[in-house]
Parts: structure tokens; sequence; C-alpha cells
């Protein structure tokens, strides 16, 4: 039997993508069997003008966030070449970490790189436009980061920041599968319905009202209960489960910070979980103290709700990038 | 030249935001065109993707309920809401998307006068602040 065509794209990553895809050991040598690797650049050193002069791709899987038309470029090619199309990442699928960067403008992000970091001497800041050096080009960094997800159509969602080992390994078993019989899902998500919370088996109480929201490193973490309960801020109840049935973080007495993105029924992960935190702040307690009390410690306990709640989601949110109102 | 007239979304709850609208019709005072009412069952009900999605559509977001600390017919819908909107301002300001044009106000059933006054003073504000354009990367559906 031929082996399936696989394709793998950049757009704006980190490179944890690509560890993840090491991360599953031999498995790896079963991919070679099934599947003749024909773009990857980490693994086969491409040139996009490879994958341009490629004809007809079996499987394209992308990775990263778009934020330059070069990742733009990338996906598209993907797009119109593979049978099948496959967001890995939840940089792939919501935007991820790089999405963070629209709660800034692309000028602020770069100064702050290039010039105004304590580490930083570089005057001037460098790529602000698209710059060509002979035939090397660096393209302009666009003025937010999208979520490939929002322009195109995937097949297959892998989302995860990255995305574990079982998923690499059920997305090899599925690029087997694809390769003897054809099959094409559609929006198959590998994850699951529910939340995060659903399988963390720390003990949670039936209310969880919270006196004063705690960093991990102020509190004596009790490892059995559930963190909020103990007023550490964890996005299990807002988080789309499928990172173990073992949640990779709780069970390493870390709380979840939401990298598997919402789950289906929730429309923007940050304003959802923002909506029911806000409310668990003094429950049921909030006529013992003054409004200014109350105003007092939601804003020392919410000092950075982007950061917090829309860590590897912000490109899908409501609002979405950076606004410059007085 | 036309000036900006902007529009306004308000969330009122029934027991006290909605029945002080009604009261400032039934007395008829007058206050400007600007608003379109929305009625809930209590602030509390409230979430914050609702008074997004509405910033979609409208240049500021008004939310009435019953005053604190003992009016709610919910007990603490009330609270609930101003806890929500407060995290939500501070979420706001960091998108560069001014605060203020969410504005939290309690107004009972009886105050019909405030109800007129507050839309007054929040169209006024609006206009200074102008119109609100969602900015957004691409077309979320
Ligand atoms: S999903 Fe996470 S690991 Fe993968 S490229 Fe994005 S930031 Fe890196
Ligand atoms: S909130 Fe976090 S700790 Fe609590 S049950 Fe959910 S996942 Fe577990
Ligand atoms: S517990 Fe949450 S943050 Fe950790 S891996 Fe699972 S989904 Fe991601």
């Amino acid at each position: 039997m031929k082996k399936a065509k696989l394709a793998v794209g950049y757009g704006s990553i980190c490179g944890g993508c690509d560890v993840a895809f090491t991360d599953v050991g031999t498995k790896l040598a079963d991919l070679a069997e099934i599947a003749e690797i024909v773009y990857w650049p980490a693994v086969v050193d491409g040139k996009i003008e490879q994958l341009e002069a490629v004809k007809n791709i079996d499987v394209g899987v992308y990775f990263g966030a778009v934020r330059t038309d070069e990742h733009e470029t990338v996906l598209r090619l993907l797009e119109e070449k593979s049978d099948v199309l496959v967001a890995f990442g939840t940089c792939s699928c919501y935007g991820g970490i790089p999405g963070l960067g629209n709660v800034e403008t692309k000028e602020s992000l770069l100064t702050t790189a290039y010039s105004n970091a304590p580490n930083t001497r570089a005057e001037g800041v460098p790529s602000l436009e698209e710059i060509t050096i002979e035939e090397l080009k660096m393209p302009e960094l666009r003025d937010y980061t999208s979520s490939p997800a929002d322009l195109v159509e995937f097949d297959v969602f892998v989302p995860g920041c990255p995305p574990p080992v079982q998923s690499v390994i059920d997305l090899i078993d599925f690029v087997r599968d694809y390769r003897e019989n054809g099959n094409i899902p559609d929006a198959l998500f590998l994850a699951k319905e529910g939340t995060v919370c659903e399988y963390c088996e720390r003990e949670k109480p039936d209310k969880i009202s919270i006196d004063k929201v705690m960093r991990v490193h102020e509190s004596d973490l009790n490892e059995e209960e559930c963190f909020l309960s103990q007023g550490v801020l964890c996005l299990g109840p807002v988080t789309r489960a499928g990172c173990g049935d073992e949640p990779r973080c709780t069970y390493r007495n870390m709380p979840c910070r939401g990298c598997f993105g919402p789950t289906p029924k929730i429309r923007d992960q940050g304003t959802k979980f923002l909506s029911s935190i806000a409310s668990s702040i003094m429950l049921g307690k909030e006529k013992q103290i003054s409004e200014e009390e109350l105003m007092r410690l939601l804003s020392e306990g919410f000092i950075d709700p982007v950061g917090l709640f829309y860590r590897f989601a912000l490109p899908v949110a409501i609002i979405n990038r950076k606004h410059q109102e007085k | 030249m036309m000036t900006f007239e902007p529009k306004i979304t308000a969330f009122l709850c029934k027991w006290c935001g909605y029945a002080g609208a009604d009261m400032a019709g039934t007395s008829r005072i007058k206050y400007p065109p600007t608003v379109t009412p929305v009625r809930f069952p209590c602030t509390g009900r409230i979430d914050l993707s609702h008074i997004l999605e509405a910033l979609r559509e409208s240049d500021g977001v008004l939310i009435a309920g019953c005053h604190t600390p003992n009016d709610c017919h919910y007990i603490r819908g009330n609270y609930q809401a101003f806890k929500r909107i407060t995290v939500l301002k501070t979420f706001l300001k960091q998108m560069g998307v001014n605060p203020k044009r969410v504005r939290l106000d309690w107004i009972s059933a009886s105050e019909g006068r405030k109800f007129a006054e507050t839309i007054s003073a929040f169209t006024d504000e609006l206009r200074d602040l102008g119109p609100f354009v969602m900015e957004q990367s691409e077309v979320v559906q």
C-alpha cells in the first residue's frame, strides 16, 4: 500500500509541538512506515518552495498561530493541497500563547522586545515593516494574531499546549486509518466533550467561596482538595478535557491553566471563567463587608484577567484584540 | 453636522431596574431615546458574555438592578453582578476599551426619576467617548 503523504507547516510557534511529536518515542517509527514526509521544516529541512512544489498532500498538519503573511501563506498552501487538514496544538486551534500578544499593539510588543527590555540595547525597532536583504525576506508582524481555525476549515483538531503523547498516538492511528480506509472526519476533536473537573479526583465542595485569591506559592496546598476551594485559581471548570484521565496538571499539584481551550458548550473561555469566579469571591458573605472593601478584594485578586483567563484562547474571544480608547 | 447619538443597551432586572423604567414612563419623565431595554429576571443572571455581545452592537451597556445590600429579590443576585462587573472593568482596561462603557447602577422600582437621569448622564458620557467599534481580528462565528 502506498504511503500517505504528510506535510507539517508552521505559523507562530514555540517549538513545543515538534517536541511533543518526538515524545511518542518508537511510535514515530510507525509513522515512518505509513507516511512519507514531504514537508516538515524541523524534520526534513523544508523551504517554502518545496511545499509549493508538492502536488497532493494526504494529511496536512499546521502548528502555531498566524501572525505574518508568511504564516498565512503556509496555512493556505496546506489547505489547498491537503485531503485532510489537521490543527495541531492550541495555537492552531485557538491562537494559543502567541495570541496573548493581542493584549498589546505590535509597536509596543516590538519596542519592548528590542529596545525597552532591561537586557536589550538595540536602537530602533526592526520588522515594523517587511525587510528584504538580497533574496532573504523578513516578513512584517501583522497587527494581531489570528487563530488559524478562524481562517480555514480544519478536519481534525488536536488541542493541548503541547498536545499530550496520547493525542499524537491517536493522530498517527488516524493517519493509518485514513490511508487504509480513506476516512475523512468532520471537525473531529482529539479531546473529550466534558471539562477537566470531570476527570479530576480532587475533593470538590458543593459551594465554593473564596475569601482571598491565593497564588500557588502562597498557599500550603492540600493535594487532595480542589484548588478553587483553597482560593487558587484553576481553569478546570471551563477547560475541555482530554489531557489525560488524570489531568496533566492537577495530578501534579498544579492548577489547570486552560490549555485545552473551551469546552464545546462555552463561547468564550475567559469570560465564562471570569463570570463564575468573580461570583465566588466572598460568596454569601458579601454583606459583611462594604462595597469598597469587596471591590478592593476583587481588584487585588484579579490583577491580570487577560493573562490568567485568556492565556490560550484570546484570539477566539469576543473581545480579541487591543483597542485604543482614551 | 450630525451629532453622534450613542446606542445604549440596558439590562434591567424585572423587580427594580425595569420597574423603575416603567415608572419613568408612567410618570412621563423625559429622557433621551438612546436606550434599548432588555428585561432580565435578576442582574445576577447576567453573564459577562451577554455584556460583551451587547457591546458589539452598542456604544455602552447599562446594568440596573435592586439596591444593595438587601433589596434583591433573590437575596444577593445584585452582588453577583457587582462582583462580575468589577472584574470585567479590569479586563476591559487591559484590552484598551474604556471601562466607562459599562455602567452599573442600583435603581429601585419607585425611582423613575433616577432611571431617566441615569440614561441622560450615561448618554452624555458616551457622547464624549464617541462611538464604540469592536475591533476584531477575524469574524468569529
Ligand atoms: S501549542 Fe503550545 S507547544 Fe504548540 S507551538 Fe503553540 S505554544 Fe508551542
Ligand atoms: S477546579 Fe481544578 S482542582 Fe477543582 S475539581 Fe476542577 S480541575 Fe480539579
Ligand atoms: S490540566 Fe489543564 S492546563 Fe494542564 S494539561 Fe490539562 S488542560 Fe492543559
